[in-house]
Parts: C-alpha cells; sequence; structure tokens
C-alpha cells in the first residue's frame, strides 16, 4: 500500500465531527434563471435601478392586511406553486380571526429588473424583489387559546410599475 | 565716539518700525487663518442644527436617486401592483403554507388523526393502517400482537402525533353486493384529457370514456390538472356531485383543482372514499394506473399518455 493512500484516511478520521450534520437545502436564487422567465420583448435593466422609497414596506402592509381574507387571493402570482392549495388551506385550517402582523422587513434585494411592454400600451417595468419578512400569526384556538405564531419568511415578489 | 552715538539714537526708530512691521504681519496671518477658519464651517455638537420630522423627511426624500425615469419615459408614481410568486421560510410560521397539516380520515368507523408534516412517508402509513384493519375484519384487533406491534410503528412513523379516536367501531349494516365496472384504457392526446367517467345513476355502476353517460353522472376521473399538486405523481378524481369523505389509499388532498370541480387525489390502486349524494350513500373503491409521461411540452404539467382504470367496485352503504 502507498503512502499516499493513507491521506484520504487521515483526512477521514480528522473530519468527521463536521461531516456529522447536513445543513437544509436551500435554492440559490440566480438572474439567469429569471431572466429565463422574461417575455418576449423584454428589456433588461442592468443594472437594477431601486425601487420607489416605501414599495416595500407598503407592500408588506398589504400583505398584512389582506392576509386570511379573500383579498389574499390577489395578491398571488399567477407563478405562485399551488396557489389554488393555498386559498383551500386557508379557507379551511387558518382560523376565521387569525391576523398576521409584519414585525420587521430585514433586508430586500432586487433579484432581476426588467422593462416588459404593457398588452395595454406602453411599457411597465417588473422587479423580481427578495425580501426577508419577520411576521406574527395571531389567534384563538379553541383548545388552546390565544396563539401567536412568529415566523421568519423570505419573499419574492414581483412589483410591477407603468411607465407614462 | 560721534558713531557711537548715531547708532545708539537709530535704535528706537528700529525698535519702532520693526514694532509697526510685527504688528502689520500679525494682522496679515490673523486675517488668513481666521479665513481658513470661516471656510471649514464647522460646527460643534452643541450647535447643530434641530430640524422637525418634516424637514428632516425632505431633506432625506433629496438624498433618495432619481430612479424614475427610464428610457421608456417616466414611472408613474404609486402605480405599482405587487404579486407574491414564492416564499421559503427561514424559520418558524410560513404564513403562505399549501399544507393541510392536520389530516382526517376514517375508515369503518375509526378516526385517525396525525400531522402530515411530521410523517415522512404518510401514503405509506395509511397504506400499513388499511393493512392492519383488513387484518382485524374491520377493526382494530388489539389482541393480536401483530397489530399492538404495526400499531405502535405507526405512532413511531408519525412521530407520536397518531391519534385513533375510536379503536372498537359499531359495525356497520351488510352491505348490499358488490358490483364492478368494466376496466377502461384510453389514450390521452396532447393537452386534451379524455375523462372516464363512472356512473352510478343505476347499480352495477358503468364506465363510459370519452362520453359523459346519461342519468346522473357521479364521478370522472381525468388527466391530471395544472393547479393540483404532485402532477406527475397522482391521479385525480373529479367529483361530478355529492359530498366526498377520503378513504384509504387517497393521499390527503380533498379540494378544488383549476377547473372548480372537487377533486380528490388517488393513488395506484384500491383507492377508496365515500360519496354521499342526495339520495344515497356509495363507497366506491378503483384502481388506476398511468401510461407514463407524455414527452414536451406536455409532460411539465405531469400529464399522462393514458391513463386505465379497473376494478372499481361500487357498494351501495346503508
Amino acid at each position: 500500500m502507498k503512502k499516499w493512500m493513507l491521506i484520504p484516511v487521515v483526512l477521514c478520521l480528522i473530519v468527521p465531527s463536521y461531516a456529522q450534520e447536513m445543513r437544509p437545502w436551500s435554492p440559490i436564487r440566480s438572474k439567469a434563471g429569471l431572466m429565463r422567465q422574461l417575455p418576449p420583448g423584454a428589456k433588461v435593466v442592468e443594472p437594477a435601478r431601486p425601487l420607489a422609497a416605501g414599495t416595500i414596506s407598503q407592500t408588506a402592509q398589504q400583505i398584512s392586511g389582506a392576509w386570511n381574507s379573500p383579498e389574499f387571493d390577489k395578491m398571488l402570482s399567477d407563478k405562485f406553486y399551488d396557489r389554488s392549495r393555498l386559498n383551500d388551506a386557508m379557507n379551511t385550517e387558518t382560523a376565521k380571526d387569525a391576523r398576521l402582523k409584519v414585525l420587521n422587513s430585514h433586508s430586500a434585494s432586487i433579484l432581476s429588473q426588467a422593462i416588459v411592454p404593457d398588452p395595454q400600451g406602453g411599457h411597465l417595468r417588473v422587479s423580481n424583489v427578495s425580501v426577508i419578512l419577520e411576521t406574527r400569526a395571531e389567534f384563538n384556538d379553541p383548545k388552546n387559546g390565544f396563539i401567536s405564531a412568529p415566523g421568519t419568511n423570505e419573499m419574492v415578489m414581483e412589483v410591477v410599475e407603468k411607465i407614462d | 565716539m560721534d558713531q557711537q552715538l548715531k547708532i545708539i539714537r537709530r535704535i528706537p526708530i528700529m525698535a519702532f518700525l520693526m514694532l509697526i512691521w510685527a504688528f502689520s504681519a500679525g494682522l496679515a496671518g490673523g486675517s488668513a487663518q481666521a479665513a481658513v477658519l470661516g471656510s471649514e464651517n464647522t460646527l460643534d455638537k452643541d450647535t447643530q442644527p434641530v430640524f422637525s420630522p418634516e424637514k428632516k423627511q425632505q431633506l432625506q426624500s433629496r438624498q433618495r436617486p432619481p430612479a424614475q425615469m427610464t428610457t421608456e419615459g417616466k414611472l408613474s408614481p404609486g402605480t405599482w401592483t405587487v404579486k407574491i410568486i414564492e416564499n421559503r421560510v427561514i424559520s418558524g410560521h410560513n404564513p403562505v403554507n399549501t399544507v393541510q397539516p392536520l389530516y382526517n380520515f376514517t375508515l369503518n368507523g375509526v378516526t385517525y388523526t396525525f400531522d402530515r408534516t411530521q410523517v415522512a412517508d404518510p401514503a405509506l402509513l395509511l397504506k400499513t393502517i388499511v393493512t392492519i384493519q383488513t387484518k382485524g375484519a374491520g377493526s382494530l384487533n388489539m389482541s393480536d400482537p401483530d397489530t399492538i406491534a404495526a400499531v405502535k410503528q405507526l405512532q413511531q412513523m408519525s412521530h407520536g402525533t397518531l391519534q385513533i379516536v375510536q379503536d372498537k367501531p359499531t359495525p356497520p349494516d351488510p352491505p348490499t353486493p358488490p358490483v364492478s365496472c368494466t376496466p377502461a384504457l384510453y389514450s390521452l392526446n396532447g393537452n386534451t384529457g379524455t375523462w372516464i367517467f363512472i356512473d352510478l345513476a343505476g347499480l352495477p355502476a358503468t364506465c363510459s370514456v370519452g362520453s359523459a353517460p346519461g342519468g346522473g353522472i357521479i364521478i370522472g376521473i381525468q388527466n391530471t390538472d395544472v393547479s393540483c399538486s404532485d402532477a406527475g405523481m397522482k391521479v385525480f378524481v373529479d367529483v361530478i356531485g355529492g359530498t366526498v369523505t377520503q378513504g384509504a389509499g387517497f393521499s390527503t388532498y380533498v379540494g378544488m383543482c383549476g377547473n372548480g370541480i372537487p377533486a380528490v387525489e388517488a393513488a395506484s390502486f384500491d383507492n377508496q372514499f365515500i360519496l354521499q349524494t342526495a339520495n344515497a350513500r356509495y363507497q366506491i373503491t378503483f384502481s388506476v394506473s398511468n401510461g407514463g409521461l407524455q414527452p414536451m411540452p406536455y409532460n411539465h404539467r405531469g400529464r399522462y399518455n393514458s391513463m386505465s382504470i379497473s376494478n372499481v367496485t361500487v357498494r351501495k352503504m346503508p
């Protein structure tokens, strides 16, 4: 047996304490992936221009206000996976008095931005924005009483602005 | 001597001239220093200006980049719309969770409840329960060591969330003899999915492919719908009339698919559910299979080349 073949064995003996834990797998969002979804005639804005001040905070408030109401469906993109099932789950599983509070928005970044033709004339600026929201759902459970469920979620949103 | 006196007399004059020079130089230097200080325009902490909130807002808005002009024109202020595309839970509660966590179903009077999010393989869990039920002749035979061991295994699989509400159900009334439906197999073409219908208007039930039979159409099996989850793995059964209660073999989904018709999600074989109509109550069992996914571009929605339904058994419940 050659000496260099012992190197992997020695490394395995050194490293196992680090190999015991696997990190959860999370997709890494890439611009290339988002660009492939652009409609024909779209023009990529590079570098992306910042959104108007207050857009993200107003969006978070809109989500909070519409959550657990029929209005929330209007805030879901057609690209949202399992959109209909989400509506079902919200109708059947979520308590009627459940409300969502947005406690904080940690960070927001524009993943992609493009100017696309508006079917109704003119152009639209479409920005895909990733924002990390800290939320808390509150409701009254018949068995367990008042429930406060905090959560941190990364939401990818499509912001469409009309260009005159 | 005279020479020395002249020099002595000149000393005060020179001292006076030097004094004047020094004074003027000092003035010039001082003014230059003052000019430099004045150009820095610094204020110490005590003299910082205090702005009102409105003034601060104005100042901050001036610092924002003028991003509202594009090559195509000017962005209309305040006319944006927003849609949520995707959500990823980092920790804690997910406000846009599509999963219905608590799963309940009743089989022969026994109600099972478990948190499906805690179960690695809910379909396997269900099938194991069915096996136990079969062995227990419709009820849990808790005197059987194998059944007890299996129940313990179930509870382990469900991470302790499995609850059996009633383990000694009252036996149902004797059922009417089951009737079988003719096995059917049909091909699908692209995006068009022909339906398989099971007509329960009169027993024995009949199957028909492509067109609806006359009379009361109760259930139809169609190609997977884009809005139903797990497309490509499951077959969805649209229920045209009546109310569905999930039974063994079905997966977890009961809801509305994209076509607006109530649908249940079927596994591969021995699917069973209870159908409650205005006039009767049926227990329906059937098996389904598919002929593999279609080629592009249709397969991305999980559409199949063909689907077959077989061993349809309809039992009219008392």
